[in-house]
């Protein structure tokens, strides 16, 4: 699949952003003053919108985007939209009571926590329910954002409580949630990688009881829209060194720093691990087959 | 759930349909032209049309993008940069017409043979060879020399006719369908059609042919054969029918020559005639009586097996002898020719068996009773369905014209001519050679100023006919009907250039060209062509092709080598008639022609050639196209149409003449073209039941050929198997007669000009080195594009826009070739670089690529780095018009020795993978301008946009 | 609208594909686009029209394979439009309800008024039957032919998809596949038409007609005929006995 920047974009920083508002709403966020809880409202909403301008970016007709709200009862994407545009009211709804009243309505923020894995799992359900795309089509995949997206709000809350109040209370529960993100990465990338596609140019044509079916002629010498979005071939090499890097970047980097001792090297973690998500979700769709290239010549 | 969007499933399609006949190929299928607010919504194949019946191809679907490609030449254009520079100053008609009149003028009045009219795709032949007859040059032809002319020569004199618009395949009937090299054809619906319809009846369908492919693709059986032997297979097929006691005798005895005696004296000046009575008629020996006897007596059964004496005591023996003795020989017997072929033995035996068991075990019989030439009644028509058809894969050869006629010798033995479930004639075919005029422009008739004494273009029949002065040199540019080619009855377009280049045998003052690309696609050496065009005669500082006008709809590779181009309209602007004098549309069991008219308003500065012909034929006072005072008889094509007679009573078209209600003979019609309209753009009329079958035999037919006009009095015939025509020129050889080849074509002429056809290996293959150039390489034609003028078609060059080189497996693995590998490929002549796919249902030894995709930098309105240009190529630059020197220092055409037809399809080369690190294809010519005048071409298409009424809404 | 039809309609609209028949010609995919680029949708655009990388929005494409079979290879030609699925999951992922399946019909359509062109439903699409406007930017697709299929603007007989109207050797036939007594139903069953990657559980309505069996030559018993025609070699004088005997019988 062609790893669209948008997209990347998108998935990323609402991941993030939704990670931020999880915690947030969990009331895991450290305020000195009240002013701080619209920062932080800011900051978090900031994020998951600017990933979703970024996936609008994306759109043939964004204007028309509002209409993507209707399909929640079938579509992964309309849930998505649901579940991030109510994710935001209540959390502009929690922090204006919070800041107002001085007290953080906690059930609410329950439910902001609730509402932001929501939108997480939805936004990875748009991948995973596509049966077209094996490697997205793994039990695994939402649980690969949810853990990515949980582990970089507690990242970034690190980075916040450095610059709030000095020091970080969060070391030690950041290190489990990178190593859990990294092994739930981990086993995506091992089984989601390897699964066999019972897919075939045989299965896809139908001719497989003749023989072996190869593609002779494209229906048209120049590349054309579904190859340019869907037949992305990346070199194996380099999905090779990129996934080593993402590795280092969103994980073990992170790790390191996080126990270098030296507190404002905390403050940059979120950036390293970041830049690391942007290449993991690079990867995510550069290295996805879809099924359609099957008949163009391609043999998953 | 919400209720579903209510949509327009009623939409009003048009405004108006206009029906007309397609060109975007030349199969001339009849088109519906959906009109709205007057631009082409829709282009849909017209139902009741007898070529394509309602169907449309992939090109003629494609029309609307065709008549709005930027490329269309806009406005007359006068050369102001050097030769191929491509550039142009935009000329009103009146300049335009003033030149061209007075260089035709000159030249008419000085020497008419320096004028050579060759007018490429031409539909309108039976006008453009008269107005070069009337002009006065001999110097005429259209693109068949190059195209298929062993097909069509080889058809008609054996047969009366050819294939595609002579004759098709008895779709309905037929139980076998045997293809010899054919990736597309003219025919191309029909032949889609016929296809489609004999899989629906379960009728096997079996294609001989290198590459499997289209028509291949979908045969029952694929025999993968070598190229160019297919004359070898063929009289393997012979030999196993002969073997095996399968053929049709009696239809051999009644419809053909197979009876008829020949005079077995060799070393005289008969030998190899017919024994003729004194009436001239060949005799044959009556079984019963041992007499000779004239062979259109009736009731008789002729001795096939014994010779005899004839009245002068030389010894007489049957054609059918000879032809046992030809091919009941064991070089003939297919484990003799397995090796050659690539046909295995064992599968041409089945293949025989097959014929057989078709032919003679599924008899047909329709219970209508006809008379036939001898005035017998017959009962009942009887048909074996075996039916063929073959095209260029066989025809592009040097070997073609002899492997055309062994064809057809096979489809007579099986007694499949013509008859139900075989292949059939379609009116106003078959017609014999001796029906077919001879060519005129003997040396001594050419005058200055004075038409010719009849047509160009002819069938020689003995070397008196040849176009030869008296030292025996070609009197015509192209060396056409000359001993290069005797037979070269479509001329030999690919040869004119080269000729006038050389001055040999003649240099000329102006080239008249009409839709041909030939600085490109159409002609062999491509560059070496643009060379010719260029090149300085140092005596005259000026171009050795001094003058060059060209008419072209289009900014082609071709028009940049032009002095003046007179820009023709697009086929849905003007009138045309596809005519019986022409290449009619008829089918086998109707008479039918069509028009063009003008289905859209004509918003450039363009004229229809034929129009402009007209015009110029009436400014030099054409006889014909000027009344007794000298006042122009035609003021368009549209009112030739209607007017022109060329006998009296019968015209362009045959319909709806006289008063309207008159088919065939009738007076102009000044009504005919709105009749022609109101009819869907055709006529068609339906042939006697009676007149069906055995056309060339049948008194029923006959009648009614005479009263349609085809000719004026009955014309029967039978199928010459052996050909007598051929043995004239052979005898010449053998030194007889005033008109004798020169000493170094006696051979070739001897060698080839067999009476019955013999088969020898194609002069290419033959004289460059098997080990050097071990690869056959050929060309096919791409359904969905058309040579060169499909590419600036914005739908069509997305499906092809550049062309691979497809490999076989075996030298893929012998190379260590894989897909998109850039390979080396060489003749003898030349070499090019292109990109390769591997192929495995390929013959072994073959590399193919589709035809003219590859664009010269600049052309068609493309951007320079459109990939027809950076990826696409043309195989033309490795095949050379002459082939390699030989001993004597003499080169021959690359043609077929009979006919002149360019030998594509001989073409052997090497193989060799190119380095990967320079990729790119070779050879790469410089840009060539495009004409300042033309549309810009838009970088995106949204056509139909405009028939979006509410587009407001959308957003 | 964006989800499925609560029960399959009875009548499935749609084509069924004779592989046996196709030559490639792309008559059916040039007519189709010609036919729905004037139709009411956004016409069906193309981009470097004149250029590199040409390339545009079709409904329909031909594919050629080469099946590399125990004897020798064989192409295949293959038209590819859409499948009109009963279990379609392109529309189900549309997030605006623009993709949707007719209920009456099972036509699979695109209110393009609503499409906001994400793409998704081309990603859902297992078979590339869906293809984005490059200059509209909505999502395109095969109709089926709607406009066409009950317009009485047209002639009953025309009122068929403009594919298989216009498909010069009759590979393409339009029916009903709800209806197991329709002539397409009918081919499917005699000819054992099958479905394109089932194992996508998509449930094509469409169906493809398989490369019928290269009826390699029956050995017949005319290859060897018996003893008394038979030359065993080429023996002309027994061919000339042949040849008399069977005059004899003519005359
Ligand atoms: N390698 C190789 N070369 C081949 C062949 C092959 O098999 N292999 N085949 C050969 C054969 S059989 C043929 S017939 C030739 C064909 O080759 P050409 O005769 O060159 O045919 P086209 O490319 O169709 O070009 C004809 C010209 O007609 C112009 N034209 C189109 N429509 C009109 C119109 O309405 N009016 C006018 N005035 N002009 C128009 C086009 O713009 C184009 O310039 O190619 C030959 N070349
Ligand atoms: N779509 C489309 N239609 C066209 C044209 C076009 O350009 N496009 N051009 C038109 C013109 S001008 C012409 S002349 C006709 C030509 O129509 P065809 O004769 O059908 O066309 P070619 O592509 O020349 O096909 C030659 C076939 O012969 C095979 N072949 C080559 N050598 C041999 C051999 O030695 N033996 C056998 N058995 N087969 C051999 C090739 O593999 C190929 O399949 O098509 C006409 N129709
Ligand atoms: S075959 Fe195609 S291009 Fe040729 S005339 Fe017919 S519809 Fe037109
Ligand atoms: S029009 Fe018919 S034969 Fe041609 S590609 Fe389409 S389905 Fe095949
Ligand atoms: S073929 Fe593709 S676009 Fe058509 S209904 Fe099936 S999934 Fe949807
Ligand atoms: S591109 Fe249009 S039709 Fe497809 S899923 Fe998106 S909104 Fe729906
Ligand atoms: S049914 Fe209509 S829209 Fe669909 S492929 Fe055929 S012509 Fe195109
Ligand atoms: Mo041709």
């Amino acid at each position: 699949m062609r790893p669209a920047w948008s997209i990347i974009v998108f998935t990323s920083l609402s991941g993030l952003g939704f990670g931020l508002l999880f915690w947030f709403g969990l009331g895991f966020v450290v305020i000195n003053e009240l002013i701080d809880v619209i920062l932080f409202t800011v900051l978090g909403v900031m994020a998951v919108s600017i990933g979703l301008m970024s996936s609008l970016l994306h759109l043939g007709h964004p204007k028309r985007a509002w209409r993507a709200l209707s399909q929640w009862r079938s579509s992964w994407l309309s849930r998505e939209g649901v579940c991030a545009v109510a994710t935001i009211l209540c959390t502009f709804i929690y922090s204006g009571v919070w800041y107002i009243y001085g007290e953080r309505p906690s059930a609410l923020g329950l439910f902001i926590a609730i509402l932001s894995l929501l939108t997480v799992w939805t936004t990875a359900m748009i991948y995973a329910s596509l049966r077209t795309v094996l490697r997205w089509y793994h039990p695994l995949t939402p649980w690969v954002y949810l853990a990515l997206s949980v582990c970089g709000g507690l990242i970034t809350l690190n980075a916040w409580e450095q610059i709030i109040v000095g020091q970080s209370s969060l070391i030690e529960i950041t290190t489990i949630g990178l190593v859990i993100a990294f092994g739930v990465k981990s086993i995506w990338w091992k089984r989601a990688g390897s699964q066999q596609s019972e897919s075939t140019p045989e299965t896809a044509t139908g001719l497989g009881s003749l023989g072996q079916v190869d593609l002779l002629m494209s229906p048209h010498t120049e590349e054309n829209w579904l190859q340019h979005e869907m037949g992305f071939v990346v070199a194996r090499r380099h999905v090779y060194r990129l996934s080593q890097i993402a590795v280092a970047l969103t994980f073990i980097l992170p790790l390191a720093l996080l126990w270098s001792g030296i507190s404002w090297l905390i403050m940059l973690i979120p950036i390293v691990h970041f830049a690391g998500i942007l290449i993991e979700r690079w990867l995510f769709f550069a290295e996805a087959k879809h099924v359609v290239t099957l008949f163009y010549g391609e043999r998953h | 759930m919400k209720s579903q969007p209510v949509i327009n499933t009623q939409p009003k399609v048009s405004d108006e349909v206009r029906q007309t006949t397609c060109y975007m190929c030349a199969c001339r299928c009849g088109i519906n032209v959906h009109l709205k607010d007057g631009d082409i919504r829709y282009i849909e194949g017209n139902r009741d049309h007898p070529v394509n019946r309602g169907v449309l191809c992939a090109k003629g679907s494609a029309g609307i993008m065709q008549h709005n490609s930027p490329a269309r030449l806009r406005a007359p254009l006068k050369r102001v940069g050097p030769r191929g520079s491509g550039q142009f100053e935009e000329i009103s008609w009146v300049e335009a017409l003033d030149t061209a009149t007075q260089w035709l003028g000159d030249i008419r009045q000085k020497d008419p043979t320096k004028l050579a009219f060759f007018t490429g795709r031409d539909q309108s032949q039976a006008l453009t060879g008269w107005w070069a007859q009337q002009y006065g040059t001999p110097n005429f032809a259209a693109h068949g020399g190059f195209c298929s002319v062993n097909m069509a020569a080889a058809g008609i004199y054996t047969l009366g006719g050819a294939f595609w618009e002579f004759g098709s395949p008895d779709w309905e009937l037929t139980q076998l369908f045997m293809m010899f090299g054919v990736a597309e054809d003219h025919d191309s619906n029909p032949i889609k059609m016929g296809i489609g319809l004999l899989k629906d009846r379960g009728v096997r369908v079996i294609s001989v042919n290198p590459v499997q492919t289209g028509y291949s693709a979908v045969a029952d059986d694929w025999v993968s054969i070598t190229p160019g032997t297919d004359g070898l297979l063929i009289q393997s097929l012979i030999y196993e029918l002969l073997r095996t006691n399968q053929i049709d005798l009696d239809y051999l005895i009644r419809y053909t020559n197979a009876p008829w005696l020949v005079i077995d004296a060799p070393g005289t000046e008969k030998y190899g005639l017919f024994a003729r009575n004194e009436d001239g008629d060949p005799q044959v020996l009556c079984r019963t009586t041992g007499q000779l006897i004239s062979y259109r007596s009736q009731g008789i059964i002729p001795n096939l097996t014994d010779a005899t004496v004839g009245p002068d005591g030389v010894r007489l023996v049957s054609v059918f002898s000879l032809m046992i003795e030809a091919w009941l020989s064991e070089e003939f017997a297919p484990q003799s020719t397995e090796s050659r072929t690539g046909v295995p033995a064992s599968r041409v035996k089945q293949l025989a068996a097959e014929l057989a068991q078709v032919a003679f075990e599924q008899e047909i019989e329709i219970p209508i009773e006809w008379t036939d030439w001898k005035g017998e009644k017959q009962q009942s028509i009887k048909g074996r369905p075996v039916s063929m058809h073959a095209m260029r894969g066989i025809s592009a050869h040097s070997n073609g014209f002899q492997t055309c006629r062994a064809l057809h010798i096979l489809q007579l033995l099986l007694g499949s001519v013509d008859v139900p479930g075989g292949f059939r004639f379609k009116p106003p075919y078959p017609k014999s050679v001796e029906m077919h005029p001879k060519p005129a422009g003997h040396a001594n008739t050419i005058q200055p100023g004075q038409p010719l004494s009849g047509a160009p273009l002819g069938y020689p029949r003995s070397p008196d006919d040849l176009l030869i002065d008296d030292e025996g040199r070609p009197i015509r540019i192209d060396k056409a009907f000359s001993w290069d080619a005797p037979l070269s009855v479509h001329g030999l377009m690919h040869m004119v250039i080269s000729n006038a280049h050389a001055g040999d045998p003649y240099s000329i003052d102006l080239l008249f060209m009409y839709m041909a690309n030939m600085a490109w696609n159409s002609s062999m050496n491509s560059a070496g062509v643009i060379e010719m065009l260029t090149d300085i005669d140092p005596e005259t500082g000026g171009y050795k092709i001094p003058k060059l006008i060209y008419s072209d709809a289009f900014a082609s590779e071709m028009v940049a080598y032009a002095d003046l181009v007179l820009p023709d309209t697009t086929y849905l602007e003007r009138h045309d008639c596809i005519s019986l004098l022409d290449r009619p549309i008829c089918e086998p069991d109707a008479v039918a022609d069509a028009i063009r008219w003008p289905v859209v308003e004509l918003k450039r500065d363009v004229r229809g050639f034929q129009s402009v012909l007209l015009d110029l034929g009436a400014r030099l006072g054409l006889p014909g196209m000027v009344d007794a005072s000298g006042a122009p008889m035609y003021h368009d094509y549209a009112d030739y149409i209607m007017h022109h007679q060329r006998k009296p009573g019968v015209g362009p078209l045959a319909g709806f003449r006289g008063t309207g209600n008159e088919s065939g003979r009738g007076e102009p019609n000044a009504k005919q073209l709105d009749a022609y309209i109101e009819n869907g753009g055709f006529w068609m009329q339906e042939l006697p039941d009676a007149a069906r079958y055995y056309k060339a035999q049948n008194a029923d037919y006959q009648q009614f050929a005479v009263e349609m006009g085809f000719y004026d009095a009955p014309a029967p015939y039978v199928y010459q198997i052996y050909s007598e025509e051929l043995q004239k020129f052979r005898l010449a050889a053998e030194g007889f007669g005033s008109k004798q080849p020169p000493e170094h074509l006696r051979e070739r002429v001897h060698q080839s000009f067999t009476p019955l056809p013999e088969w020898y290996a194609p002069f290419e293959g033959a004289m460059v080195s098997e080990s050097e150039f071990p690869i056959y390489a050929l060309t096919q034609r791409p359904m969905a594009m058309y040579h060169s003028w499909g590419s600036q078609n914005p739908w069509l060059r997305q499906i092809h826009g550049h062309n691979p080189l497809f490999v076989s497996s075996e030298i893929a693995r012998q190379h260590a070739i894989t897909d998109g590998d850039w390979v080396w490929v060489r003749s003898y002549h030349g070499r090019i670089k292109v990109q390769a796919v591997v192929m495995h249902a390929l013959n072994p030894n073959t590399v193919w690529t589709w035809n003219a995709i590859g664009k010269r930098k600049g052309a068609w309105q493309l951007d320079p780095d459109a990939p027809e240009a950076t990826k696409g190529f043309l195989l033309n630059h490795l095949i050379h018009e002459l082939l390699p020197e030989r001993g004597d220092g003499l080169r021959w055409a690359n043609s077929d020795p009979i006919t002149g037809q360019a030998a594509w399809y001989d073409l052997k080369v090497s193989i060799e993978k190119a380095d990967p690190d320079d990729p790119g294809v070779y050879p790469v010519f410089p840009t060539i301008e495009a004409p300042g005048n033309l549309f810009k071409p838009p970088s995106t298409v949204t056509y139909g946009v405009q028939f979006q009424i509410k587009k407001g809404e959308r957003s | 609208m964006t989800m499925l039809p609560e029960e399959p309609s009875a009548k499935k609209l749609g084509l069924v594909i004779d592989l046996d028949i196709c030559v490639g010609c792309h008559a059916c995919v040039v007519n189709c686009k010609e036919w729905n680029t004037g139709s009411e949708g956004a016409p069906l655009s193309d981009v470097n029209a004149y250029g590199a990388q040409q390339t545009g929005a079709w409904l329909n494409r031909i594919h050629t394979f080469e099946v590399k079979t125990d004897s020798v290879a064989q192409v295949v030609h293959f038209p590819k439009s859409c499948l009109h699925c009963t279990d379609a999951p392109c529309v189900t992922v549309c997030p605006t309800g623009a993709s949707y399946k007719r209920v009456d019909d099972g036509i699979v359509l695109v209110n393009e008024d609503h499409c906001i062109g994400c793409g998704l439903c081309a990603w859902a699409c297992p078979y590339g039957a869906r293809e984005m406007d490059p200059v509209e930017q909505v999502m395109k697709k095969c109709t089926l032919c709607v406009d066409r299929i009950y317009n009485e603007n047209l002639p009953e007989e025309d009122r068929v998809p403009a594919c298989v109207r216009t498909c010069p050797t009759g590979a393409r036939a339009f029916g009903d596949l709800g209806d197991p007594e329709s002539d397409v139903s009918q081919s499917v069953r005699d000819r054992g038409g099958f479905d394109l990657l089932p194992e996508q559980e998509t449930s094509p309505v469409n169906k493809y007609l398989p490369p019928r069996e290269k009826r390699h030559l029956v050995a017949s018993d005319r290859s060897q005929p018996d003893s008394q025609t038979e030359l065993q070699s080429p023996d002309v004088n027994g061919f000339w006995g042949w040849v008399d005997s069977t005059l004899t019988k003519l005359g």
